[in-house]
């Protein structure tokens, strides 16, 4: 597989895993509890995502993992502080 | 001033070729402010207590007719009104408030049942459900149903009497409707009222607990404010991204960075989640 390919592959990857947590998180709207680990579960599957991602680019690098890290907790600190 | 704001937005061989806001740093700056801006917000709950709170149109007849319907629509008898739960429905709210607590149980160990008991009813069956937050009845209603728990207790052929009690008052410092549903079946069924319960009977369900007057729309809502900062952010950080997405390609910049487009879509989807989020808490 070419490098744009599997580029492509694993965009689309996370493309059905942040819209698996975005449909699960509508469909358990108000229920607090479970909206939370939602939450939790997409910023941390989109976390083990790049660490595959990069890893298959062969560019799994420190900064890049804390960059990934900032930007899930980013994600988690403003929702959960948001709407909890 | 001007190279500053270049170097913030834009990908450039002073920025390491790429813009400084989307740098782990100057995220995680952006992130201490945001913290900054809750504890603001925080701490405003505490000092003027009242002062944020959530609107409500919610009312008792309102929730006890949209109940009957849930059942109707389930195939099952309506439930009755009982002035007996709902006394018992309004003084769990009061106490809520009173005690400063969002839960089933209380903090000095009162069950929803020590309330209903406490107001004289003999039950073979009882249940609670709660509300916090909502707007109005109709979210507050298709919330509970989406809980299997809460729903269990809407559509449950075996109660037969309904109390319910809405409460506005101001919970941890923030001005609110407190709906409390309380379900039961009386030991003694000679005394259900089978009336249709009048606008009378409703009022006393609707109560309101500010420590003098008249209970007032609070102007801010504090979800809204944190939703908006929250959103701004994620819009500012998705546009830099983009923007620095756009530059590298067209310039064929070699760098070693995160996906600029898995980074847009992850915010994406989170920027969604958090403008879709609606207020309101069941228990």
């Amino acid at each position: 597989m070419t490098n744009s390919k599997s580029d492509l592959l694993m965009l689309a990857i996370l493309g059905i895993i942040i819209t698996i947590g975005a449909s699960l998180f509508i469909y358990f709207s108000n229920n607090h509890l479970v909206e939370r680990q939602i939450i939790y579960a997409t910023s941390g599957a989109y976390f083990l995502w790049s660490l595959l991602y990069h890893y298959f680019r062969g560019d799994l690098h420190f900064s890049i993992i804390i960059e990934y890290l900032v930007f899930a907790l980013l994600a988690v600190v403003i929702t959960t502080s948001t709407l909890f | 001033m001007n190279h500053l704001w270049h170097l913030l937005f834009f990908p450039h061989e002073h920025n390491n070729h790429k813009a400084r806001l989307i740098q782990p740093g100057y995220v995680a700056f952006l992130l201490a402010i945001y913290l900054l801006n809750q504890s603001v917000i925080k701490s405003l709950t505490i000092a003027k207590p009242g002062i944020l709170g959530y609107s409500s149109e919610i009312t008792a007849q309102s929730v006890y007719e949209q109940t009957n319907l849930q059942r109707q629509n389930a195939g099952l008898s309506p439930v009755h009104f009982s002035t007996v739960l709902s006394k018992s429905a309004v003084d769990k709210a009061n106490d809520m408030f009173a005690q400063n607590y969002w839960a089933h149980n209380s903090p000095d160990g009162k069950t929803p049942w020590d309330f209903i008991k406490a107001n004289g009813y003999q039950y073979s069956i009882a249940g609670e459900n709660l509300a916090k937050d909502f707007y109005d009845t109709d979210s507050m209603m298709k919330a509970w149903m989406n809980s299997p728990t809460h729903k269990a207790n809407i559509v449950n052929q075996k109660y037969q009497e309904i109390g319910i009690g809405v409460v506005n008052g101001v919970l941890n410092g923030v001005k609110t409707t407190l709906v409390v549903q309380h379900f039961g079946t009386p030991l003694d069924s000679s005394t259900i009222s089978h009336d249709t319960p009048e606008e009378k009977q409703f009022e006393q369900s609707q109560k309101v607990l500010s420590q003098s007057e008249v209970y007032q729309q609070p102007i801010i809502s504090p979800l809204q404010i944190s939703q908006a900062i929250g959103a701004s952010m994620f819009i500012l950080i998705i546009s830099v991204l983009s923007i620095d997405a756009y530059i590298t390609l067209k310039n064929k910049t070699h760098r070693f960075s995160g996906s600029s487009a898995g980074h847009i879509g992850f915010l994406a989807i989170i920027l969604f989640v958090l403008l879709v989020s609606r207020q309101g808490t069941i228990f």
